[in-house]
C-alpha cells in the first residue's frame, strides 16, 4: 500500500519522465510521434500479410475472430508491453546514476515511468486493434470496459517485476543476460502464437502458473469474443499482481539505499 | 544554532576484485570476498546557520562523500548528520539534464525533480531565464550549450528552489570569470539571507574569499578544520611541500634501475664543467657547461635520440636541444651522450635539466627525467633577464634643440 502512496506523491514527477521518455525516442527525428503510430499499424499489416495471406492460418470460431493476425496481434499488444517494461527497466538505475548519486531523488520512481511509458505505447496499439477489430465487422460489446482493470493488473505486476530485476541488477549485472533467456521462453510458453485449447494435456499445468497467460485471455475474451473474462484467473491476477507489486516494491525499498555506493 | 551537524560520520566502501565475488558473498555469509576502502573516516563537524562552510583536498580524499552524506544521498556507514532546514537537493549542476531536450524543458524536468510543481516553476522560469542569459538557446536543445551556457542554467534552476541549506559539489570550478562572478553575487546573497552555504573547491582564493570555516581533509580523515584561513594555509603548506618532493637534486642525478624493461631508459645525468670532469653545481657566467646523459638499452640495439632541455626553476625553457636537431647519432646500444655549451651565457639564477630519451622518429618519448639535476649561475656584473646578449653602447651629446618660443615666432 505504501508504495501506491508513495507513487501517487511523485505523480507529477513520473508524469514528467513519462512524456520525457516518449519524446525522446522521437527526438530529432522528422515525424516524431508518428512513428508511434506507425511502428504498431505495420506490425499488424505484416501479420496479416505473413499469417492470414500467405500462411492462410485461421483460428476456430470459438475464439471470436477467424483473422489470426488479430487473434496473434491481440496477445502481442500486452506481451511486449510487458516485456519491454521489464528489460528495460534492468539498466535504468545505471542510466540516472547521476540523479540518483547527485541529487535527492526516489529511484522507484524508475522502473515506474518505464512500465508506464510501455503501457502507454501499448495503448496507441491497442487503438489501433479495436479500430481493425471493429472494421472486420463484429463489434465491440460492453465487456470492453472491463479493459482498464486488466490493464491495471497487468501494470502492477509488470511493475512488480520491474523493481526486482532493477534492484538485483544493480548488484549483480548477469540479470540482465538471464531475463532476456527468461522472456524469450516466457513468451512461447504463453499462449499468444497459439491457443491455449492446442495445449497437450499434459502440459496444461503451465497454464494454471502463467499470469501472463492470463492477461492474454482476458483481453481476448473482452476484445475479440465480447465476453467478460473468466473469474477464477482474474481473481488468481489481482492477487499474483498484489503480491508481485507489493514484494518488488519492500525488495527495491531495501536495496534501494546501497545503489550510489555501487553505481 | 547549527544548520549540519555531523558526528563520526565514515563511509566504507566494499571492494570486490571480481563481480562474482559478490554472489559468492551473498550466498556464503560466513566468508568475506571483499576488502573495505573507507572513503571518509570519522568526521564531525557543525555549521552554524547562515554561515558558509568550505570543504578543501585533493582529488579523492573525500570530499564528494563527505558532501553526499550530508545532502542525503549517500547512507553512512557510521556515524550520524543532521541537516536543519531544506537542503537544496541538487549536489551537481546539471545533473539530470538531458543533451537532447531544450534548457526549457530541462529546466522545468529538473524543476519537477526538486519538487516544483509546474505553475510554480512557470512563475519562477523569468528569473531563472535572466540569469542564465542565454536568450534564444533557451529552447534549442542543451547539446548546443557551451559550457558557460550550460552552467549558468543549471546553477540558476538548482537555486531558484531556495533552499535552506545549499550544497555544491565543485559548483564553481567551472565555467568562466563571469560565470563565477555571478553564482558569487548569488551565493553572497544567500548568505545576507541568513542561508548556509557548504560547498567544495580546488579553488584556495575562493574557498578563503567566502567561506567562514573550513575542513581539509586528507585520504578520508580530517586532517584540520577550523577558521578558513588556518585551514587553508596549512593544505597549501602541505601542497608545497609535496611539490617540493620532486626537487632536482644539484650536479648529479642517478636513476634507479627501473627493473626489467624492454625500452630503454635514462640511467644518469650529470653537469659538470667539461665532459671528464666530477659534477659541478656552481657556474660562472662564461665558464663551459656540459651535460652528460647516460643510458641504458636492453638487447637488441635500438636507435635513440638524446634532448635536453636547460629551465630556469620558474619554469622558463631557456635552451633544449636534442641529438636529431643536430645530425647526430648516438649508438643504439647502452652509453652516453655529452651535450657541451662552451662559454654559458645566462645570467645569475639557478637552473634545471631535464633530459629525454626518444625513438629514431624522434616522436615517441622513451624516457623522461624532467627537470631533476640543478646548477646555479652567478655572474660578476649585474644584468637583467635571462640570458646575456652581445651589445654594445654608444653615447654621444646632441646639439641644444632650437626653443618652442623661438620657432613659433617665425
Amino acid at each position: 500500500m505504501s508504495g501506491v502512496v508513495r507513487l501517487y506523491r511523485h505523480r507529477a514527477l513520473i508524469v514528467n519522465f513519462v512524456k520525457r521518455d516518449l519524446l525522446a525516442r522521437y527526438k530529432g527525428s522528422a515525424m516524431g510521434v508518428f512513428w508511434s503510430v506507425a511502428h504498431p499499424l505495420v506490425m499488424l499489416l505484416l501479420y496479416t500479410l505473413v499469417f492470414s495471406v500467405i500462411l492462410r492460418v485461421r483460428v476456430g470460431a470459438a475464439e471470436g475472430t477467424q483473422i489470426f493476425a488479430l487473434y496473434l496481434f491481440c496477445g502481442m499488444l500486452p506481451w511486449n508491453a510487458f516485456q519491454e517494461g521489464i528489460s528495460r527497466s534492468t539498466g535504468v538505475i545505471f542510466d540516472h546514476a547521476n540523479l540518483i548519486k547527485r541529487t535527492i531523488f526516489p529511484p522507484e520512481i524508475l522502473p515506474t515511468y518505464i512500465v508506464l511509458s510501455c503501457l502507454v505505447n501499448e495503448l496507441i496499439g491497442l487503438a489501433i486493434l479495436l479500430g481493425a477489430v471493429g472494421l472486420t465487422a463484429h463489434g465491440l460489446g460492453l465487456p470492453l470496459l472491463f479493459l482498464p482493470v486488466i490493464l491495471l493488473l497487468q501494470a502492477a505486476f509488470t511493475l512488480g517485476l520491474a523493481w526486482i530485476v532493477a534492484a538485483i541488477n544493480v548488484f549483480l549485472r548477469d540479470v540482465g543476460q538471464l531475463l532476456g533467456m527468461i522472456l524469450t521462453l516466457w513468451l512461447f510458453l504463453t499462449p499468444i502464437f497459439y491457443p491455449p485449447s492446442l495445449i497437450p494435456k499434459s502440459l496444461e499445468w503451465m497454464l494454471l502458473v502463467n499470469p501472463m497467460g492470463w492477461v492474454v485471455e482476458a483481453y481476448r475474451s473482452v476484445i475479440l469474443r465480447s465476453a467478460f473474462p473468466a473469474a477464477w484467473p482474474m481473481a488468481a491476477l489481482a492477487l499474483c499482481s498484489a503480491i508481485v507489486f507489493g514484494a518488488g516494491y519492500r525488495l527495491f525499498q531495501r536495496m534501494q539505499g546501497a545503489f550510489a555506493d555501487v553505481i | 544554532m547549527n544548520a549540519i551537524e555531523a558526528h563520526g560520520l565514515s563511509k566504507m566502501y566494499r571492494i570486490y576484485s571480481r563481480p562474482s565475488d559478490r554472489l559468492k558473498e551473498f550466498f556464503h555469509r560466513g566468508r568475506r570476498y571483499h576488502q573495505e576502502f573507507w572513503a571518509l573516516r570519522d568526521v564531525s563537524l557543525r555549521v552554524p546557520a547562515g554561515s558558509t562552510f568550505g570543504v578543501i583536498g585533493d582529488n579523492g580524499s573525500g570530499k564528494s562523500t563527505l558532501l553526499q552524506m550530508v545532502s542525503g544521498t549517500l547512507r553512512p556507514t557510521q556515524g550520524v548528520v543532521q541537516g536543519r532546514g531544506r537542503i537544496s537537493p541538487i549536489l551537481e549542476l546539471g545533473a539530470g539534464f538531458s543533451p537532447e531536450f531544450t534548457g526549457r524543458e530541462n529546466a522545468f524536468m529538473t524543476g519537477a525533480i526538486l519538487g516544483i510543481g509546474k505553475r510554480e516553476m512557470e512563475r519562477l522560469f523569468p528569473e531563472i531565464a535572466a540569469f542564465a542569459e542565454i536568450g534564444e538557446f533557451i529552447d534549442r536543445p542543451v547539446k548546443m550549450y557551451s559550457t558557460g551556457m550550460y552552467f549558468r542554467l543549471a546553477f540558476a534552476v538548482a537555486t531558484s528552489v531556495d533552499p535552506d541549506i545549499l550544497i555544491l559539489d565543485e559548483a564553481l570550478s567551472v565555467g568562466d570569470q563571469y560565470f563565477t562572478k555571478k553564482c558569487l553575487d548569488r551565493i553572497e546573497r544567500f548568505r545576507r539571507a541568513g542561508k548556509t552555504i557548504m560547498f567544495c573547491s580546488h579553488s584556495m582564493y575562493l574557498v578563503r574569499m567566502i567561506c567562514d570555516q573550513a575542513i581539509w581533509l586528507h585520504q578520508g580523515v580530517a586532517a584540520r578544520q577550523g577558521d578558513t584561513a588556518a585551514v587553508v594555509e596549512a593544505y597549501e603548506n602541505y601542497v608545497r611541500e609535496r611539490e617540493a618532493q620532486a626537487k632536482p637534486v644539484p650536479g648529479e642525478a642517478i636513476a634507479a634501475e627501473p627493473g626489467p624493461t624492454v625500452f630503454p631508459w635514462i640511467s644518469r645525468i650529470r653537469v659538470s664543467r667539461d665532459a671528464d670532469d666530477a659534477p659541478q653545481e656552481q657556474f660562472t657566467m662564461g665558464d663551459d657547461l656540459a651535460i652528460t646523459v647516460w643510458y641504458q638499452v636492453p638487447a637488441p640495439p635500438t636507435p635513440v635520440h638524446v634532448g635536453i632541455v636547460i629551465t630556469r626553476n620558474d619554469a622558463v625553457q631557456c635552451f633544449g636541444t636534442a641529438t636529431h636537431f643536430s645530425g647526430v647519432e648516438p649508438a643504439p646500444v647502452s652509453g652516453k651522450a655529452c651535450l657541451t655549451l662552451p662559454g654559458i651565457k645566462l645570467l645569475s639564477g639557478e637552473y634545471d635539466v631535464s633530459a629525454y630519451l626518444i625513438d629514431q622518429s624522434g616522436l615517441h618519448n622513451y624516457d623522461q627525467r624532467l627537470r631533476e639535476v640543478k646548477f646555479r649561475v652567478t655572474e660578476s656584473v649585474q644584468h637583467l633577464g635571462l640570458c646575456y646578449l652581445d651589445h654594445r653602447w654608444s653615447c654621444e651629446a646632441l646639439p641644444p634643440a632650437p626653443s618652442p618660443a623661438a620657432q613659433n615666432g617665425d
